[in-house]
């Protein structure tokens, strides 16, 4: 992305009616820069219609004065430009315009831009045709490619407000933060970033067909925000649905929709999403390309990383599943804005973990920072949370990058959660894996502590990090150690039927130990009920 | 006789592939041997089932701990979705974990199935596979694509998981019906003209090339495999060299699918579209009218006598009508034993070269 310049212009493109001069007028006056219209401009020097232009003079005279105008406002700064429709698909155009500032492309339905046409007053020679809808459907194939070269942002059933809103948002955002990972083979970019969902397109790479699969508390949010796709899946929210029944009827509309091998599908959502979206990508039509979009800070800093994907069976959790690397994750801090303050505080217990296997300097931003989701707050640092989040997604990459399929190094991601799947399990989810990981990994420091390999204090430290970020550190009492005990010997991450756990020796020293006595982890339990 | 041992080389993937009379010996013994502590189930059809349910019972209990038997219906419709989650839920009810081994014994349907059941179950657990078709022989069984059908077309669900190796034993080709014994002597013949003209050559002298027409079975099953592997070495997924593997596979899949799943054997299906691709090879691709009619007489031979192509056009494109105006990647031949991937504007062009 540009470097954000405070004169710089910005320049919006499109098919006719969908919002470039309502729009850019009310951007102009939202971020006081000044207005130009490049059709109202040209017809208020020729002192005509553009129609009227068209007949007297020609097609071609219209786009001399065009390129002309160019030139002209590209020594201008400090402008919100609506151009004509096809003004930004000339390439010497577009390159000297593209140069003072960033481009925008907005989108809408071929039916809205009909209904939008007929309702102005202007005369619009395009559609004087007997079916103007399948005209235009057939225009914008024709400029689908031109248009695909800009950011898209998508105004159908949005006010100009809203989108411009959404636009002065995106233009606000701070640098992305771009983190290359290799993992076997596969080389791919995690880019962190504020309000960048409309790149997603361009910062992807995507050029076939993009299918995204969301949630429908995710979805109405931010599913118009990527970028044109062709199809938008919505699946109801929660981990019920992550089943193969829903699989196939993923697939079926997949195929109803004539996605192909050469397409792309966005995850779009949560850690549930990210893991069975990424499944469904790693299957259909024995793969094709994925682009995680992580929406939860769980999602970002856990599940999006590492090409885990599952699928729930009826005998446990994420029984069926692939390695699937995506192609690109884009991380939009500002969908956490959306999130509720449990969940901002569950993908937080993840942080804190990270920051305790191998990140002392990020414990340490963690400890002097105040990391809660109340109304507005973490919109306001936005950038500081961005720099969190990435440093945080830093540590799960380096050490997934040293093991790709989950052989052995990865084994310490689970600080924490040999107890935590047997708290949250034992719950029914009543409490969050964020939660019941906090929990957890107070009582891996525990255990650590009564085996001798770490002090008190460093237990201290920890709970008061986690109660910090609005996490509890004591196991429900109805959670008793007789039936804790059980329900993680089911696990399935033991080995050879030995529960595995990873210890603690102090910040950024952990390791798995596989020959840890009974009584040591029920004196564990039993001290930390509540 | 030895065994033939064919490598696919894919790093540390790698595999063999045994053939020859009494491959099965060969696994039983590696089955012995086994010594992961994971359990291992096997995965077979009914028709496959009724004729070597002892020999699969045996391998069964040649483990150290007696393997599970799992047997699905017989034919292409157990490629499909209930299958498949029937078999995971089967893999997890019988406490397979990450160390655990599948053993596909059975034809495409079977190695596809539990090729893609394997690839997914815990992410990822072992296959075997055991061909027991000439078809799954030399195609299918190498190579590592898995996959089910969905109605709307085959194989629109699936993945790329290579096996541990592959075990091709001869012997069971005596059990074969006549109409599945030719369709995987199409893909032999697919594999000589793309890709091997010695192959050719030896496919050229037989008279018949049926299953009593005294054909060497381990030279050609071996032939097809060596060079089958040689091309997924360097091109796992399909990205290109591959594709010179769907020679006549453009028009077959659409024959399939207008047909109906089951109704035309695969390898009559690639038959009928490899003559309608040696057609539009002489007349676009530059194939000599002598290596044409070379071709051609191999490709009869292996049309099997008693069953009539009675393929109207409509039924191709009843398939196409989606595609219209979209291009379709198709292999042509320039001789024998060189091919090239032509994009092919007017997909119907296929169409009308058949009915020359």
């Amino acid at each position: 992305m540009m470097q954000n310049d405070d004169k710089q212009n910005i320049i919006l493109t499109g098919f006719m009616a969908t919002g470039k001069t309502s729009v850019g007028r009310t951007l102009a006056s939202q971020l006081g820069y000044d207005f130009v219209d490049t059709d109202q401009l040209i017809e208020t020097r020729i002192g005509m219609s553009i129609a009227e232009f068209f007949q007297k003079k020609g097609e071609t005279a219209f786009r001399e004065m065009e390129a002309a105008l160019a030139r002209e406002l590209a020594g201008r700064r400090g402008l919100v430009i609506s151009t004509g429709g096809r003004f930004m698909l000339d390439g010497d155009n577009a390159a000297i315009l593209g140069k003072t500032g960033r481009v925008f492309c907005l989108v809408a339905t071929p039916e809205e831009i009909l209904k939008r046409a007929e309702s102005d007053s202007h005369v619009r020679p395009l559609l004087q045709v007997p079916n103007p809808l399948e005209h235009i459907v057939e225009l914008l194939q024709q400029r689908k490619k031109g248009y695909g070269q800009f950011p898209q942002l998508v105004t159908s059933e949005r006010s100009p407000e809203n989108v411009a809103q959404g636009l002065a948002g995106i233009i606000a955002g701070g640098p992305d933060v771009r983190l290359p990972i290799t993992a076997f083979t596969d080389r791919y970019e995690f880019i962190v970033g504020g309000g960048f969902l409309p790149f997603l397109p361009q910062l992807a790479g995507i050029e076939g067909p993009m299918a995204i699969i969301t949630d429908s508390t995710v979805g109405p949010l931010y599913a118009h925000s990527c970028g044109p796709a062709d199809v938008v899946i919505t699946i109801e929210p929660g981990r019920q649905n992550k089943t193969l029944s829903t699989a196939q009827s993923i697939y079926e509309q997949l195929v109803d929709a004539d996605f192909d091998r050469s397409g792309t599908i966005i995850a779009l959502g949560g850690t549930v999403i990210s893991e069975f979206a990424g499944f469904i990508a790693a299957t259909y039509m024995r793969g094709v390309d994925c682009v995680q979009c992580p929406t939860s800070l769980l999602a970002m800093v856990d599940t999006s990383i590492g090409g885990k994907t599952g699928v729930d069976l009826p005998q446990g959790k994420n029984l069926i599943g692939a390695f699937k690397q995506p192609k690109t994750v884009i991380a939009d801090v500002a969908t956490l804005q959306s999130l509720p303050p449990r969940a901002f505080a569950s993908g937080m217990a993840e942080v804190i973990k990270h920051s305790l296997i191998a990140d002392s300097d990020l414990l340490g931003k963690i400890e002097s920072g105040n990391w809660v989701q109340r109304s507005g707050e973490i919109q306001q640092k936005a950038p500081e949370l961005q720099a969190l989040v990435a440093q945080a997604i830093q540590v799960k990459i380096n050490i997934v990058q040293e093991d790709p399929y989950d052989q052995g190094r990865r084994m310490v991601l689970n600080f924490g959660h040999t107890f935590a799947n047997a708290i949250e399990n034992l719950s029914h989810h009543r409490i969050s894996h964020g939660e019941a990981v906090a929990m957890g990994m107070v009582a891996a420091t525990n255990l650590s502590v009564r085996l001798g390999y770490c002090s008190e204090d460093l237990q201290e430290r920890i709970e008061a990090v986690l109660r910090s970020a609005d996490l509890p550190t004591r196991i429900p009492a109805d959670l008793a150690p007789d039936q804790l005990f059980p329900a993680m010997r089911s696990d399935k991450k033991k080995k050879a039927g030995k529960l595995r756990y990873v210890l603690l020796k102090n910040i950024g020293d952990v390791f798995a130990a596989d020959e840890v006595p009974e009584e040591a982890v029920l004196s564990t339990l039993s001290a930390l009920k509540s | 006789m030895a065994l033939s041992n064919v490598h696919v080389e894919l790093g540390d993937r790698s595999y063999a592939i045994h053939i020859g009379s009494e491959a099965w010996g060969l696994l039983e013994d590696s089955l012995r041997e086994w010594n992961s502590a994971g359990k291992i189930m096997m995965v077979t059809d009914s028709r496959v089932n009724s004729l070597y349910g002892h020999r699969i019972e045996d391998l069964a209990q040649a483990t150290k701990s007696p393997a599970a038997i799992v047997v699905v219906p017989e034919g292409e419709g157990s490629k499909s979705f209930g299958h498949l989650e029937d078999l995971c839920r089967r893999m997890a009810g019988a406490g397979l974990d990450r160390s655990s081994l599948i053993v596909a014994v059975g034809g495409g349907v079977v190695g596809d199935l539990a090729g893609l059941a394997a690839s997914i179950y815990l992410r990822g657990v072992s296959v075997v596979q055991v061909p027991t078709t000439l078809l799954s022989m030399v195609d299918s069984s190498t190579g590592g694509k898995t996959g089910i059908n969905l109605p709307e077309g085959k194989n629109q669900v699936g993945t790329f998981h290579q096996p541990l190796a592959v075990y091709a034993d001869t012997d069971v080709l005596r059990t074969l019906e006549l109409r599945d014994w030719y369709s995987g002597m199409a893909e032999i013949v697919k594999i000589a003209l793309t890709l091997d003209p010695e192959l050719f050559a030896y496919l050229e002298k037989g008279n018949d090339l049926g299953p009593e027409g005294g054909a060497d079975r381990q030279y050609i099953v071996e032939a097809a495999c060596r060079r089958k592997a040689e091309v997924i070495s360097i091109d796992e997924k399909e990205a290109g060299p591959r594709l010179v593997l769907n020679f006549g596979h453009t028009l077959a899949h659409a024959l399939e699918s207008s047909m109906g799943l089951g109704e035309v054997r695969h390898g009559e299906a690639v038959a009928v579209g490899m003559r309608a691709a040696l057609s539009l090879s002489k007349q676009i691709c530059g194939l000599g009218e002598v290596p044409y009619r070379r071709a051609m007489a191999v490709v009869e031979k292996i049309l099997v006598p008693d069953v009539r192509y009675d393929l109207g056009l409509e039924q191709f494109l009843i398939r196409d009508k989606k595609r219209v105006g979209e291009r379709v990647r198709c292999v042509l031949l320039e001789d024998i034993g060189r091919c090239k991937v032509i994009t092919l504007d007017d997909p119907g062009i296929l169409v009308r070269a058949l009915s020359r």
